[in-house]
């Protein structure tokens, strides 16, 4: 009993990743029909996160290029006079993926035939991107104001370690950021004169946050972009306190300009306090979610979902898409939205990023404490060269591995010469932790100008994966795509 | 602030046309919904139902019409009390795909989930496809927890079927409850105000309503 797809819609959205969601419940909100369409048989594309068995599934390469008798048969079949077909892209974004078991001399029994004994394969939640969400950034207030919030429930990361090295063993300390008042107060790493030129510096934020922005240009004092640091001595604020703000902001923005310091300081102070003592909240069961809460939005609103069909062509006709071929039929339409991996190939990047991302599970935490807790650690000090390097260690508590299990997720953008893998297998080896199963590969953050489409007018390419710890980006240029094209307010 | 003991989520699957939206109306409006329009904007419908002396708060959530091409998201299944699985008697295909569903609830819900089996359309009589042994066998091989015929059209059975959701979701809440209680006297030194999960709307609501009251 396979249905049809149906004939028109005024949407078809390609790929069901975080942007394209996003994109398509704004649409359906809007009163566009929209058909939502990826060629994997799960939600979230690169946004999303698996199961143990699921993991090992995906990671297997199918090839969706069409054969030129395919391409023939389509064009004599759906094309009318006048009308030109355009392949669709199959552009990696996930690469060189690399999954193994890793054996271990103190099992008995392999922890992958114990975690299937158990059914606990299914208890995994194994991010391809997982990133946090500011209790005050965008993606929080767009998941308010969408509703979206009620599909899903989230933890704070209630734990920051900065890493430093020991002088005398040379080993990584994991030493705890105190974020919140109450933790600053009562942290070591200050004195008591610090602490209070520290809250000084707060309320000089908070001051600055309330003024208009030719105001903050006044106290910047043309200093906008040079070095934050430059600043902050400037304003009187010690070395030590210096490199304390720096390092906490640095999650956020690892070499801040004045400019961009500020509005870090005020983001991150904004945020702090809001669900509780840290600024950051992950979503349980891990960040594929978001991209399932808005495609189930999209859905409340009449959206038609459908996964797991080959994704073939688009239909031009004098420089407008105005059909997608997919499973072998036509579906006539006013817009498509893509995700970066249907790009044809012929339409040049505008810019590309890559980076690594490794993924760890374990059954020992990277620092033990009273209490499970979800975990952060900017990487930053120890690769002073790279924009983005970071650990984030989720388990059971995060509903993200089974109990007593952990997830813990590697991040790094590639400059430099040291990477983001030999950095955390020393913290394992330090902490005498063994993982036994490990997932290596790169992301691809492929980026489109959506106004050089090969002189297509009506195509969006929704924004890619990125490496920045939030969600600012996204939200930034899907509002951009949406406003732009569909003239709507969102939500 | 509504007085009410519990709020579970129930959320109802199967295949298209097994009658699923028309269940949650009849229960939550008492109407039958003619034609097989899609309800466009609605999330959930609630209602509150009696379970002795408590005001129990259900809130029944439909398939948004994701289950056409079999596209439900997991996290659909996530946080629900009860699924309610729905099938057609007289469409012997509704039946024949209850174990893809029962692999997607096993995949992606609670273990400890309340399953309810419901054979819907009993009112067509004559074009009975499944006769109710069969849906009952089916029931206890696959370790429902409750089964049930109803009809939609002429009543059925659907009151009953909420209930029965309401009675034994309140019964079971009150063990945990008790347990917890317990738990929570026995370990004396634990803080217990952080590390929950968080609802973003509710901060969203108090700060709106906080708002609000300063006026």
């Amino acid at each position: 009993m396979e249905e049809k797809l149906p004939e028109y819609a005024d949407v078809v959205v390609l790929g069901t990743g975080l942007p394209e969601a996003l994109l398509a419940a704004a649409c359906g909100r809007a009163g566009l029909s929209v058909l939502h369409l990826d060629r994997n048989q799960y939600y979230g594309g690169d946004w999303s996160s698996f199961t143990m068995t699921m993991i090992h599934e995906a990671a297997e390469n199918k090839d969706c290029k069409l054969s030129s008798e395919e391409v023939s048969k389509i064009s004599s079949t759906f094309l009318k006079n006048n009308e030109k077909l355009i392949e669709l892209g199959d552009r990696k974004v996930v690469d060189d993926m690399d999954i193994k078991w890793i054996p271990r001399e103190m099992d008995e029994v392999p922890m992958q035939e114990k975690l299937k004994a158990l059914g606990q394969m299914r208890k995994f939640s194994i991010d391809l991107l997982p990133k946090m969400l500011l209790s005050k950034g965008d993606m929080v207030r767009t998941l308010c104001d969408s509703q979206v919030s009620m599909y899903a429930e989230f933890k704070l990361v209630d734990r920051q370690l900065c890493p430093s090295e020991c002088e005398k063993t040379k080993k990584i300390l994991l030493n705890p950021v105190p974020v919140s008042k109450g933790e600053i107060f009562q942290s070591e790493a200050l004195t008591m004169l610090e602490k209070r030129n520290l809250m000084k510096f707060i309320t000089f934020c908070t001051l600055w946050n309330g003024k208009t922005k030719s105001e903050q240009f006044i106290v910047m004092d043309g200093t906008g972009d040079r070095p934050f640091a430059e600043f902050l001595e400037m304003m009187g604020v010690s070395k030590k306190l210096q490199e304390f703000i720096i390092h906490t902001i640095g999650i956020l923005d690892s070499q801040p300009t004045t400019a961009s310091g500020m509005k870090a300081c005020c983001e991150f102070m904004n945020s702090v306090g809001c669900y509780g003592p840290s600024p950051f909240l992950f979503p349980i069961y891990g960040c594929g979610e978001l991209s399932q809460c808005f495609c189930r939005l999209a859905a409340v609103f009449g959206s038609i979902y459908c996964l797991g069909r080959p994704i073939q062509a688009l239909v031009e006709e004098d420089g407008k898409i105005v059909a997608v071929i997919a499973d072998n039929q036509r579906i006539n339409c006013r817009h498509v939205i893509m995700s970066s991996r249907y790009v044809p190939e012929d339409i040049p990047l505008q810019s590309s990023q890559k980076f690594d991302r490794i993924v760890y599970a374990t059954d020992k935490p990277l620092k033990k404490d009273e209490k499970e807790a979800m975990t952060l650690v900017n990487l930053a000090a120890f690769r002073p060269d790279s924009e983005v390097s970071r650990v984030v260690e989720a388990g059971g508590y995060m509903s993200t591995a089974p109990n007593g299990h952990f997830l813990v997720h590697a991040t790094g953008t590639q400059e430099g010469s040291s990477n983001v893998e030999s950095l955390v297998e020393r913290l394992f080896e330090e902490n005498e932790i063994s993982p036994y199963w490990k997932m290596s590969f790169t992301m691809n953050s492929l980026k489109f100008d959506s106004s050089q489409m090969g002189g297509v007018s009506n195509i969006v390419v929704a924004p890619p994966v990125d490496p920045s710890i939030h969600y600012a980006n996204v939200i930034d240029e899907v509002l951009l795509h949406f406003s732009f094209s569909f003239i709507f307010d969102i939500f | 602030m509504e007085d009410y003991k519990y709020l579970f989520k129930v959320v109802l699957v199967g295949n298209a046309g097994v009658g699923k939206t028309c269940l949650v109306r009849k229960f939550t409006q008492g109407i039958f919904p003619p034609g097989q329009s899609a309800t466009i904007g609605v999330d959930f419908m609630i209602k509150t139902v009696k379970v002795g002396n408590d005001k129990i708060k259900l809130q029944i959530w439909d398939t948004a019409g994701q289950e056409r091409f079999r596209s439900i998201t997991q996290s659909y299944y996530r946080s629900a009390h009860a699924i309610v699985l729905v099938y057609d008697v007289s469409c012997q295909p509704s039946f024949d795909c209850l174990p893809e569903w029962l692999g997607e609830i096993e995949s992606y819900a609670n273990r400890r989930v309340l399953k309810i089996l419901v054979g819907n359309k009993v009112d067509k009589g004559d074009e009975r496809e499944v006769p109710e042994r069969i849906g009952r066998d089916f029931s206890d091989v696959n370790h429902f927890d409750y089964f049930l015929e109803t009809s939609a059209l002429d009543a059925t059975n659907v009151d009953q079927l909420f209930e029965q959701v309401a009675t034994r979701l309140t019964n079971d809440m009150k063990i945990t409850d008790e347990r917890v209680h317990q738990y929570r006297a026995d370990a004396t030194n634990t803080s217990s105000s952080s590390g929950g999960p968080i609802k973003l709307i509710d901060r969203a609501q108090t700060q709106l309503n906080s708002c609000c009251s300063r006026q």
